[in-house]
């Protein structure tokens, strides 16, 4: 059973206008309606955050996995939601915390496979590169670029460019200055453009 | 041959993310046209890119899924258990008492329950803490079976990176009330709040500045060490 068949209210799609939207979501938790408001979140925003997720991790498996898990949390902490952000903005945050724990995660898995327990985290950053090279060469050549970019350089070219995200939401998301943001993105973009030149893609 | 301009790079695109207005020479300059047009495509393309990006087709009957395995747990939900690993693991933790001596209320020398519970306080009432918000107060309380100031350290970060609390290992030890340990600690900013305990045969190192130094350090040391659900404040 599907949760739109569970639920009688029919939950806002995705819309041109996304305030009208928010605000539907709203007045269904108003009528304590939790069901019909995360599954309306889900409409609106799931490709979203399964992008971001995505784009930030570049693995399906996992990012199918934290992508469902930041609803679930959604789902725990919306009766508390002060609205004091959008729901565009929150599950953005619950997502890119979520994100950056997965990718802490692996990291330290990797280190348990190290031959010395008491190595640093990350244990042999030229291991854990060398790792992430290898898994990213069986991807496309941008998210192979992509994956060649810090993850807070990353997540910020794919918030600005794939999510058309204004440089101060995404200062909210991440607790930085928006300049700071631009700045990053500035220099993230011809490092990803001669990474895919050298790959052969031509822009 | 010249080399290529590269005022683009350098500052071309920064300047009209800011808004700002480019001067005469981005209008002439071929290497910077280039340039400006290659973004404009690699924007394009990660638009693209991203459209492929797709959820699996039954995701949202998953989470409902999920929430439906996970809702009898939630009875208990405004506790997060810190370290359940620890706790399953049912690992001895020594801890620090202020004052010496098994008193009333002192934990039992033999006994070997542990347990660290965290919420959002306020005032003396323990309240929720599903969606705890800058200025919330978050309470961590750990039963312990015996003291040794040497042997085990609690220390919260907040984003990995800024220290927050600590105690144990020779520093500043947290309040004993009945049979478990105390500490509150107000969380002033957004951020995760992460807890890292420490123990270990020997004195353990002094707080490195982050949580992953920490762990390296106390590893280095010889200590366990065993890491903490974050709490989001936001």
């Amino acid at each position: 059973m599907t949760p739109t068949e569970d639920n009688p209210t029919t939950p806002p799609r995705a819309s041109s206008d996304p305030g009208a939207a928010e605000q539907a979501v709203l007045a269904l938790l108003e009528r304590d309606d939790r069901r019909g408001a995360l599954t309306a979140l889900m409409r609106l925003y799931g490709d979203a955050i399964y992008r971001h997720c995505y784009g930030t991790l570049l693995d399906a498996d996992l990012a199918a996995d934290v992508h469902q898990t930041v609803f679930v949390e959604a789902w725990r902490d919306l009766p508390r939601f002060s609205g004091r952000s959008s729901f565009k903005t929150w599950l953005f945050a619950i997502a890119r915390h979520r994100c950056l724990d997965a990718l802490k995660i692996g990291r330290r898995r990797r280190s348990r496979f190290t031959t010395d327990d008491d190595a640093p985290e990350p244990a042999d950053p030229a291991r854990d590169a060398e790792t992430d090279l290898a898994a990213r060469s069986m991807l496309p050549p941008l998210e192979n670029c992509l994956g060649g970019l810090r993850a807070e350089s990353r997540t910020a070219v794919l918030l600005r460019f794939q999510e058309s995200m204004s440089y101060e939401d995404m200062g909210k998301l991440t607790g930085e200055l928006a300049g700071s943001l631009q700045a990053r993105v500035a220099r993230a973009m011809p490092v990803l453009r001669k990474c895919l030149e050298a790959a052969g893609v031509s822009l | 041959m010249a080399e290529p301009c590269t005022r683009w790079d350098a500052e071309g695109r920064l300047a009209t993310e800011r808004g700002e207005t480019l001067d005469a020479h981005f209008a002439a300059c071929p290497d910077c046209l280039a340039a400006r047009a290659a973004d404009a495509a690699l924007s394009a393309r990660l638009v693209e890119t991203g459209a492929r990006w797709q959820p699996p087709g039954d995701w949202e009957a998953r989470v409902f899924a999920r929430i439906a395995r996970e809702a009898p747990a939630r009875r208990f939900s405004w506790w997060y258990a810190l370290f359940p690993a620890l706790a399953a693991a049912g690992l001895a933790v020594f801890f620090f008492a202020p004052r010496g001596g098994g008193g009333p209320g002192s934990p039992d020398p033999s006994g070997a329950g542990f347990e660290v519970q965290i919420g959002v306080v306020d005032g003396a009432q323990v309240v929720r803490s599903e969606n705890p918000k800058p200025g919330d107060t978050l309470r961590l309380t750990a039963r312990v079976p015996t003291r040794d100031p040497a042997r085990v350290a609690i220390r919260i970060y907040r984003d990995d990176r800024t220290l927050i609390f600590a105690c144990g290992g020779g520093e500043v030890p947290c309040s004993l009330a009945d049979d478990a340990v105390r500490a509150e600690v107000l969380m002033t900013a957004p951020g995760a709040y992460r807890s890292i305990i420490l123990t270990g045969a020997g004195p353990l190192p002094a707080p490195a500045g982050t949580l992953d130094a920490d762990a390296a350090a106390a590893r280095a040391a010889g200590a366990s060490v065993t890491l903490g659900e974050a709490v989001r404040v936001w």
